[in-house]
């Protein structure tokens, strides 16, 4: 089994890049990728987690405040506001980001549909095995668009042949 | 909207995502250029949003789509499941795939069960534009 590799990095951070910018219309500062402590992951108002199996394993999630799910979904004509409708737009952009990384990676890296939660509930998803975080420090990518932060957590490795 | 004309039927547009973010992009995208002359789409009106393959197959049997956006990562019944009833039902409609997943393997796979393209997420409105317009080509 082994870690990512900055391509694989690169590659990741450029997806989340891509979305925001073709999406909106206004590109996303994006910060180079930094380990984190696997007990003190960020986490906001909403987030979209994505499980990956198959050649690796692992897990990537998108997690952003409120303040950003409701421009965002302005910005693409979305008046409707709700938990739902802000969940739903944290799974998709995970689900995006994860869909890009894979023709990086390869078809056989398979990608779930979004699991997505509202306020801190990682931990729960923790215990309900859901959520599985494999590294003791994962990859974290920091998100600024317009003036709000998000944060993009990456912990896959590759799967034992 | 401009009204429909007898002369220049719309053709009917069904929309399928499990994402409410990407429905409404679409469908914003399709009332700003579905009729404007500049877009060189044929005319384009929304008969029917379906949040899986299970309501698309559904829709399809009402509402009888010329054309259709179809997502592929859908909870129930995925998008090249979908594919193959929505080919049953109606042949003709031209199926344009909408996914973030865009290896060659799973392209050349929708493309083999009938879908006429393949538009990658993210997408901008002109991308969609042209997509459209290809698949209606």
């Amino acid at each position: 089994m082994s870690a990512l590799t900055t391509g694989d990095l690169q590659v990741i951070t450029e997806a989340a890049q891509s979305y925001f910018s073709r999406l909106t219309r206004e590109a996303a500062r994006v910060s180079a990728a930094y380990l984190a402590e696997r007990h003190a992951l960020p986490e906001f108002d909403y987030t979209g987690l994505i499980r990956v199996s198959g050649s690796h394993r692992g897990c990537v999630y998108f997690t952003a405040p409120k303040m950003m799910m409701r421009y965002l979904l302005l910005s693409v004509g979305e008046t409707l506001q709700g938990d739902e409708i802000f969940m739903d737009a944290a799974g998709e952009i995970a689900n995006t980001i994860a869909g890009n990384a894979r023709k990086h990676f390869g078809e056989k890296m398979e990608i779930s549909v979004p699991t997505t939660l509202k306020g801190a509930g990682l931990e729960e998803l923790g215990r309900s095995g859901v959520l599985q975080i494999l590294r003791e420090r994962p990859m974290v990518i920091n998100i600024q668009w317009q003036t709000m932060a998000a944060a993009l957590v990456v912990d896959l490795e590759t799967a034992a042949a | 909207m401009p009204p429909e004309s007898p002369e220049s039927p719309a053709m009917r547009l069904l929309i399928v995502d499990d994402s409410n973010l990407i429905r409404t992009f679409i469908a914003r995208i399709v009332a700003n250029k579905g009729y404007a002359p500049e877009s060189g789409l044929p005319g384009l009106r929304i008969v029917g949003l379906a949040r899986t393959g299970t309501e698309a197959v559904e829709l399809a049997r009402q509402t009888t789509p010329d054309i259709v956006t179809l997502d592929i990562t859908m909870p129930e019944m995925d998008g090249l499941e979908c594919l193959d009833q929505l080919m049953q039902i109606v042949p003709r409609a031209r199926v344009l795939m909408v996914s973030a997943l865009s290896d060659k393997a799973t392209a050349l796979s929708a493309l083999k069960k009938g879908a006429r393209g393949f538009l990658h997420k993210p997408f901008t409105e002109e991308d969609l534009v042209n997509a459209l317009r290809e698949v209606l080509a």
